[in-house]
């Protein structure tokens, strides 16, 4: 099971995320994302999008799978409630990741925002196994 | 004295010098005072972050930071640097992620006597027409692209052209609200949609829109040049590009950090990605941040507008009674190319200013001809429940700082920590008690922007006056705040 727990940083947000797997990371730091802009916001699985990302390193790969989602709310004002499936594939040091995800459409006074995701950073970024987790810190520009 | 591992050295009472070492290509100059390095400083990160920026390609003279330092992607918070045109680099983390950030200031003919019985009801009309808070948008209807590169193209100008105020506001705005370098070319197509509903928007965090009272006056001949006069109403705006600079950051930071490499870069931190000013890639990012510069202007000069409109509505005044002036918009996070003065020779140069405010001297000839003999206004806000000062640009400013000085008071708690300090209290009723209306889009906002949890903005403007780079003129108090 993934984990995360959010960290005190002065000027922005960081979390430190964990989770058993790759894939486990991932997922957790979707949630940590959700829970971060949206609180507990009641949020319903009414409409599916597909995502695939390529990147150079599995942090670029976090990174723009984060800076995707946060768009989704941004400018598509869609927020994503679960990761429904998601693969990740290195071939030969290119990082791929497909990902189905489930949610719905952003409502005013139905959803209630708590933070601005400016962007998602690569400051102190740098994703870890120790042999039975995988963990890294993400700092969030907000 | 020792701050981050590094030995400061005092040139005087408030600025202290990083001896050049390593990599470092010009020495590192602090402007704080002891008792700042000793609270804020002695373990903070940021002093190396001035370090970091000393390695940069073509920086001239130091890696400058103002007393308002603090920890920033890349660049400190309150950095500046200057690079050389040919042999020097632009870097986005000099300039941040919310580019032209910045404040506009009006004054008016109100006194505090004819507003206080509206306050209320003004403060509700601002939040009413003023869209604020995350994503906010629809100020004006949703523009199609064509029109957003015409915005990216002209800045203020194009808000004046649409019927949002006057030509006069102009000349009052800094680079009379547009730099001509823009490239929306150079935008991304994300970046635009980023801001296609956002012209016109406050939008979170710390940007904020302030019913001030002018309540002193520190130099009277200065005031009076700026409009300013005690017991007056003002209005202050502190926002940027919102979505679309956020954006640009983030493209331009990615294909940046590419840039390391292939033009052979040295530096001690990724984060300072950044390319020679005479590359594509550097023309490129050069041309997207003066896009998202101009978005900015144009944002706050059509915020002024729907604001002086809440007055005349609230007030039910004639635009003469009110007489509604813009005092000065400056930002506070750009690089810009201007010229400056090196050994004795004017020079252009690329000045990066991170959370740095312009503070041109009396008769530089890029600041309005009203203030030709004073110097130019700089704005600097504090938090919402103390005040904001207004200060005045010097000629020490033009040889120390390449015309820079600070811009805010920066956090001291976390967005977390100050949640938790504010928890139980009845904060709306600690700013009513202190004579602060408020309004905003949750009791999260206000938690997470209390004065608690700011540094105290007059320490920081006034090692400032006492360098000499910035000189008090005015300090403005809160009476009604709108936040995001």
């Amino acid at each position: 099971m993934g984990k995360y727990i959010t960290i005190d940083h002065t000027a922005d947000l960081a979390i430190k995320v964990s989770g058993e797997s790759l894939k486990d990371l991932f997922i957790t730091a979707v949630v940590a994302w959700r829970e971060l802009v949206l609180g507990d916001s009641a949020i319903r699985n009414r409409e599916f999008r597909r995502l695939n990302i390529e990147a150079q390193s599995v942090e670029e790969l976090l990174v723009n799978f984060l800076s995707e989602i946060n768009y989704f709310f941004q400018v598509r004002k869609w927020i994503c409630q679960e990761v429904k499936q998601l693969e990740i594939v290195n071939e030969q040091n290119t990082f791929f990741l497909h990902a189905n995800l489930s949610g719905e459409n952003f409502i005013l006074n139905r959803h209630e925002v708590q933070s601005e995701i400016k962007a998602v950073t690569f400051h102190q970024l740098k994703i870890e196994y120790n042999g039975n987790r995988y963990s890294t810190i993400i700092v969030f520009d907000t | 004295m020792f701050a981050c591992g590094y030995e400061l050295n005092p040139i005087h009472d408030y600025l202290w010098e990083i001896p050049l070492q390593g990599g470092m290509r010009v020495p590192g100059r602090i402007y704080t005072s002891r008792r700042m390095i000793e609270k804020y400083l002695e373990n903070d990160e940021s002093v190396k972050q001035v370090v970091n920026v000393a390695h940069l390609p073509g920086i001239q003279k130091y890696s400058l930071a103002m007393p308002d330092i603090h920890w920033g992607y890349g660049f400190p918070i309150g950095g500046v640097a200057a690079t050389d045109l040919d042999e020097g680099v632009i870097s986005p983390g000099g300039v941040g992620y919310d580019i032209n950030c910045g404040v506009r200031l009006i004054s008016t003919n109100l006194s505090w006597q004819q507003t206080e019985k509206h306050l209320q009801k003004l403060v509700e009309n601002l939040f009413h027409n003023i869209p604020t808070g995350i994503g906010s948008s629809g100020a004006i209807q949703k523009l199609s692209e064509k029109e957003i590169k015409n915005i990216l193209r002209k800045g203020a100008g194009w808000a004046i052209e649409n019927g949002f105020g006057d030509p006069d506001d102009l000349q009052f705005t800094e680079e009379n609200g547009c730099l001509s370098q823009a490239d929306p070319e150079a935008v991304s197509r994300r970046a635009i949609e980023r801001g296609q509903d956002q012209a016109g928007t406050l939008g979170s965090g710390n940007h904020f829109l302030e019913v001030q009272l002018v309540d002193e006056i520190y130099d009277e001949k200065v005031a009076a040049v700026f409009g300013l006069h005690p017991g007056n109403i003002a209005l202050s705006i502190h926002t940027g590009s919102r979505g679309l600079g956020y954006q640009i950051c983030d493209d331009y930071l990615k294909l940046l950090v590419k840039s390391i490499p292939k033009y052979g870069i040295s530096l001690p931190d990724r984060q300072l990605a950044c390319a020679p000013l005479a590359s594509a890639e550097g023309k490129n990012y050069l041309g997207a941040m003066a896009a998202a510069a101009n978005f900015a202007w144009n944002n706050r000069q059509i915020i002024m507008v729907l604001a002086k409109k809440c007055f005349q509505q609230t007030l039910q005044i004639s635009e003469n009674d009110l007489n509604f002036k813009l005092v000065y918009d400056v930002c506070h996070n750009i690089a810009k190319i201007e010229e400056h003065e090196i050994d004795g020779k004017k020079k252009k140069l690329c000045v990066h200013r991170k959370g740095a405010t312009r503070a041109f001297a009396p008769h530089n000839p890029q600041i309005p001809t009203k203030y030709l003999e004073v110097g130019q206004p700089v704005l600097i806000p504090g938090d919402m429940g103390r005040y904001s000062f207004v200060a005045v640009g010097t000629a020490e400013a033009m040889e120390e700082t390449f015309g820079s000085t600070c811009h805010g008071a920066g956090r001291v708690q976390s967005r977390h920590q100050a949640l938790k300090t504010g928890k139980g209290k009845d904060l709306i009723g600690e700013l009513r008690e202190k004579g602060i209306v408020i309004q905003a889009k949750g009791m999260r906002t206000i938690a997470e922007e209390m004065p608690y949890a700011y540094k105290d903005v007059a320490d920081v403007v006034e090692v400032m006056h006492h360098a000499g780079i910035s000189r008090k003129v005015a300090r403005l108090r809160p009476l009604g705040v709108i936040k995001g």
